[in-house]
């Protein structure tokens, strides 16, 4: 799992930085973006080995980036929506647009590890 | 110029007040400076909170990591990882010294706290503590500032700071509800005891929400054992009882049975009802006789509750109770509680009867079904009182007659009896009658229904035909001729008049018994008389010999009683031999069946037939039902107006009608009709002209009324008719007028008048035959007027019809009187009308 790509899409820096810290300690490589915008941007050019959203961001939501990727990008890159807005509509939403997991906060970094390490074993 | 002045001399008055120059440019200054002053502290303070917000944010940034590692930290890491936790220790030791980055900790804190779980957010927890945090906390609970306390109670509570938890239970009484409220999810959340402390000490309220958050609170605690709340049932506090209450109902403490009991006679309805639910939820049958005790002093929502705990407990022997409820209460949601509760406790014990309709409206789409009478409504009592009956008949339990009387708070008893009143008259007279309801407590009244014969209701409408003419055999014998009479379908249509005629009847037929048993009929020969009814009897019943029957049942019922001579039609044979057989010489019994045409088709025959035939064949005679169509029953009730009412001047009508009818027996009835016009007309016409000779005194006065609102002119030319037409009634008329006009030419010209009218008087009408009972003289002098002169003036519009001819010469002079006498009127009117037109050219 050493040098997997994570794009981690958050708008909740003192949330996100803990699960930077916590991958990054496992040994992924994690690339932050806090809105919708920046990670499409930032996947016009890279393409990380997983992607976690949360699904409330300026500009894009969660949603429309697994739209992005899975109809524009055509990828099939494992991803991982991580959101507090975790009603059953936007879990089956987002399972159905292409999503491969859904966590709702408050969320267990340990965990979000597990299920990210899972995923990419999927690969 | 000098009205424009005065038109704006008002204005004038109105003057614009003097302003300085130097003023406005003060206040001009003035406005400036203190638009430039707001606009300076709007950016001032905007840059400052940006600032501070900023620095908030890098201080979190700056926080973040060392959380994270703190977090994170695990012993099993490597001695780089290790050395560099010791370092961040001392940092942030450092770091925390000033109290900004305190508060940037305990927020960083607190955020990280709502969005990670598990281990991450247990070790958070130790880092608060760690890092002495709660002391800031501490400190805040001594601020004098509600809002400062209620954030470090907050904080403490968020952090899962256990060791607050003495510090914290002294706001559970305090005086400001905020930190009360959030004293109290404190002590609940930071300790297991804290429940138990809390409903042992808090004295306020506790509110609805209060009580959520604080079950909620509950719900999420770990390794907590729940304690027994019935302890708290005994609290002075009733909003602990009412707490307490609900806590047992949610955690299901059934071990609170007897403690719930006294509850339900609890002051607050709160409580009762929640108490009453606790019972309901517990099968608390002990509670039965105190549920129904506080009952009847309850609210509407408390009776509601105990209702529906009766229908969860309560047993076959609380329906007495129920259907007391039913009866008593006036609210009607308790008493369709009631109900719902009888039936649940008795499946189907009450069953439907509102907006049912009665079984009679649909009896007479059965026709082979008479129905007598409605069946009573039931009453609940009766259905429960009827259903336990079953229920015991069908588990052999013998049968406990109920005392017909029963004290207070027992069940109404209603009875229903039903009478028949005289039961020998007709059908009709049956009158089903209920009996007042009344309640033993005489407090409520629950039903008093007069029970009206449906029959009645909808106009009696029944059918009936009479089969088994076949029936009679020479050899058999009188009653079983009589029950092979069958009956098999009634229709009886009943008006107001047919009422009044059966009334009539009756007292001219004293001894006329009616059966309520309409089957075969038997009538015996009594004294000629009207018979309007027929008498119908059960076979199986004995028919007694004086008994005649009522046939008013039979179709088309058009009476004419008036003259019973004239519609005596059959005899009516009886049961026994002897009185069976009509004597010649005695007077025959006849039925008054002028309603039946076709009897009176066959009325001759039936005379001489009576006196010739044996009583075998008496039978016979019985009219046929005849089937008479709406339009020919229009017709018969015409007639039968015509009958009545009518005079010769129908004859040309009753012609018309003969000419142009085909139903023999219709024809039948108008030749009769005619004849008896015919046979009655001298009577007529000798009323008419007494009633004609009465009205002369009102003939006058409409003349002299005409006359006098006539000029000169004109009274000469109405004189001038009069002498031509006047009889002696005119004369009267004149002599009056010559003794009370002034006008000489008008005097002159009504003593000619009265000349020629006396002239004419005098002379002796020969070429009329008259009757000598019916006309007088002047009749016949104008009667011949009339049909000699035809007079353009007396244009009577009567036509009498060709097929008159055959009428006697005494008709011919009715028909003269009648045109005489109905158009003497218009013929005065028409002279005021030609005087009119005279005088208009």
């Amino acid at each position: 799992m050493l040098n997997k790509k994570i794009l981690l899409a958050d708008d909740d820096e003192l949330f996100a930085s803990l699960l930077i810290f916590r991958l990054k300690k496992a040994g992924f490589q994690v690339t932050h973006v806090t809105d919708g915008k920046q990670a499409k941007e930032y996947l016009v050019d890279n393409l990380p080995d997983i992607v976690v959203f949360d699904i409330m961001m300026p500009y894009f939501s969660g949603i429309e980036l697994i739209d992005h990727v899975r109809n524009e990008i055509k990828s099939n890159i494992p991803i991982i929506i991580v959101s507090s807005a975790g009603n059953e509509e936007n879990v089956l939403n987002a399972l159905e647009m292409g999503a491969n997991d859904f966590m709702s906060k408050p969320v267990s970094p340990s965990e979000l590890l597990v299920r990210v390490t899972r995923e990419l074993k999927k690969m | 110029m000098f009205h424009k002045a005065l038109t704006y001399s008002p204005i004038t008055l109105i003057r614009a007040p003097k302003i300085h120059t130097d003023l406005l440019w003060d206040l001009v200054v003035l406005f400036i400076a203190l638009s430039v002053l707001y606009f300076i502290s709007v950016f001032y303070f905007r840059n400052k909170l940006s600032k501070a917000s900023k620095k908030l944010k890098e201080k979190k940034t700056e926080f973040s990591p060392i959380v994270s590692e703190f977090l994170f930290y695990d012993e099993t890491d490597s001695k780089e990882e290790k050395s560099n936790y010791i370092n961040l220790k001392i940092q942030i030791r450092e770091l925390l010294k000033d109290k900004y980055n305190r508060k940037v900790l305990t927020d960083v804190l607190l955020d990280l706290r709502k969005d990670v779980s598990g281990q991450t957010q247990i070790n958070l927890f130790e880092l608060y503590k760690n890092l002495e945090l709660h002391k800031d906390a501490y400190i805040k609970l001594k601020s004098w500032k509600w809002q400062i306390v209620t954030s470090g109670i907050l904080e403490l509570t968020k952090m899962q700071v256990s060791e607050s938890y003495s510090f914290l239970i002294k706001f559970i009484n305090d005086k400001r509800p905020t930190i009360r409220k959030h004293a109290e999810i404190a002590v609940v959340t930071l300790d297991n005891r804290g429940i138990s402390y809390f409903l042992d000490t808090t004295k306020y309220r506790i509110s609805e929400w209060q009580q959520l958050k604080l079950l909620d609170v509950l719900r999420n605690k770990e390794n907590f054992e729940i304690p027994k709340f019935k302890l708290w049932l005994t609290s002075k506090n009733k909003h602990v009882v009412l707490f307490a209450l609900r806590l047992i109902k949610y955690y299901n403490q059934n071990d609170a049975r007897k403690s719930l009991i006294p509850l339900i006679k609890h002051k607050s309805n709160q409580i009762k009802q929640e108490a009453i639910n606790c019972i309901e939820e517990f099968y608390v049958e002990e509670a039965m006789d105190t549920l129904k005790l506080v009952f009847w002093k309850s609210s509407e929502d408390v009776k509601m509750s105990i209702l529906s705990a009766i229908a969860t407990i309560g047993t076959e022997s609380d329906l007495d109770f129920l259907v007391e409820i039913e009866q008593r209460v006036r609210s009607f949601a308790v008493r369709s509680k009631a109900i719902s509760t009888i039936n649940e406790i008795a499946p189907e014990t009450i069953l439907p009867s509102e907006h049912i309709e009665k079984d009679i409206a649909f009896e007479n789409t059965i026709p082979d079904i008479i129905a007598h009478e409605d069946a009573p409504e039931i009453s609940i009592s009766d259905q429960l009182q009827q259903k336990l009956e079953e229920k015991n008949a069908a588990e052999g339990v013998e049968k406990i007659e109920e005392p017909e009387v029963e004290e207070s708070n027992s069940v109404e008893i209603v009875e229903n009896k039903i009478e028949t009143e005289d039961k020998s008259d007709n059908v009709d007279d049956v009158l089903v009658q209920r009996e007042t309801v009344e309640d033993l407590d005489s407090t409520w009244i629950t039903e008093q229904k007069d029970v009206v014969e449906p029959e009645k209701e909808q106009g009696i409408e029944s059918s009936i035909e009479i089969e088994g003419e076949n029936a009679l055999e020479e050899s058999v014998d009188q009653d079983k001729i009589l029950q092979n009479i069958e009956v098999v379908a009634e229709s009886i249509t009943q008006n107001q008049e047919q009422m009044d005629i059966s009334k009539e009847q009756e007292e001219t037929k004293e001894e006329l018994e009616i059966s309520l048993d309409f089957l075969p009929f038997v009538i015996e020969p009594q004294e000629e008389k009207n018979v309007s009814e027929a008498q119908v009897i059960t076979e199986e019943e004995n028919i007694e010999g004086d008994k005649a029957l009522d046939l008013s049942f039979l179709p088309l019922v058009v009476a004419n009683i008036e003259n019973p001579k004239t519609h005596s039609v059959s005899e009516v044979p009886t049961q026994q031999q002897d009185n069976i057989m009509p004597k010649p010489e005695s007077p025959i019994d006849f039925m008054e069946l002028d309603f039946l045409p076709l009897v009176e088709e066959h009325k001759e025959i039936v005379k001489e037939e009576i006196a010739t035939q044996q009583v075998d064949n008496l039978f016979d005679f019985i009219p046929k039902p005849h089937q008479i169509s709406d339009e020919e029953s229009e017709k018969l009730l015409l007639l039968a107006d015509i009958e009545e009412f009518g005079d010769a001047r129908e004859i040309p009508l009753l012609d018309e009608y003969l000419a142009n009818e085909k139903s023999p027996f219709l024809i039948e009835r108008i030749e009769e009709i005619m004849e008896e016009i015919v046979k009655r007309t001298p009577i007529v016409i000798s009323e008419k002209k007494e009633e004609s000779i009465e009205d002369s005194s009102l003939v006058r006065g409409f003349i002299s009324e005409i006359f006098a609102n006539q000029d000169v002119e004109s009274q000469l030319i109405l004189l001038n008719e009069i002498a031509i037409v006047g009889d002696e009634k005119e004369a009267a008329f004149l002599r009056t007028l010559i003794k009370e006009t002034s006008e000489a030419e008008v005097i002159e010209k009504a003593k000619e008048a009265l000349a020629i009218i006396k002239g004419r008087l005098e002379i002796e009408p020969s070429d009329v035959i008259l009757n000598e009972e019916s006309e007088t003289l002047q009749e016949a002098l104008l009667a011949d007027e009339m049909e000699e002169e035809t007079h353009p003036m007396f244009d009577v519009n009567f036509e009498l019809s060709p097929n008159t001819e055959d009428v006697d010469i005494t008709l011919k002079t009715e028909k003269k009187t009648n045109n005489k006498s109905s158009s003497f009127g218009n013929q005065l009117s028409e002279i005021s009308k030609r005087i009119k037109d005279i005088l208009n050219g």
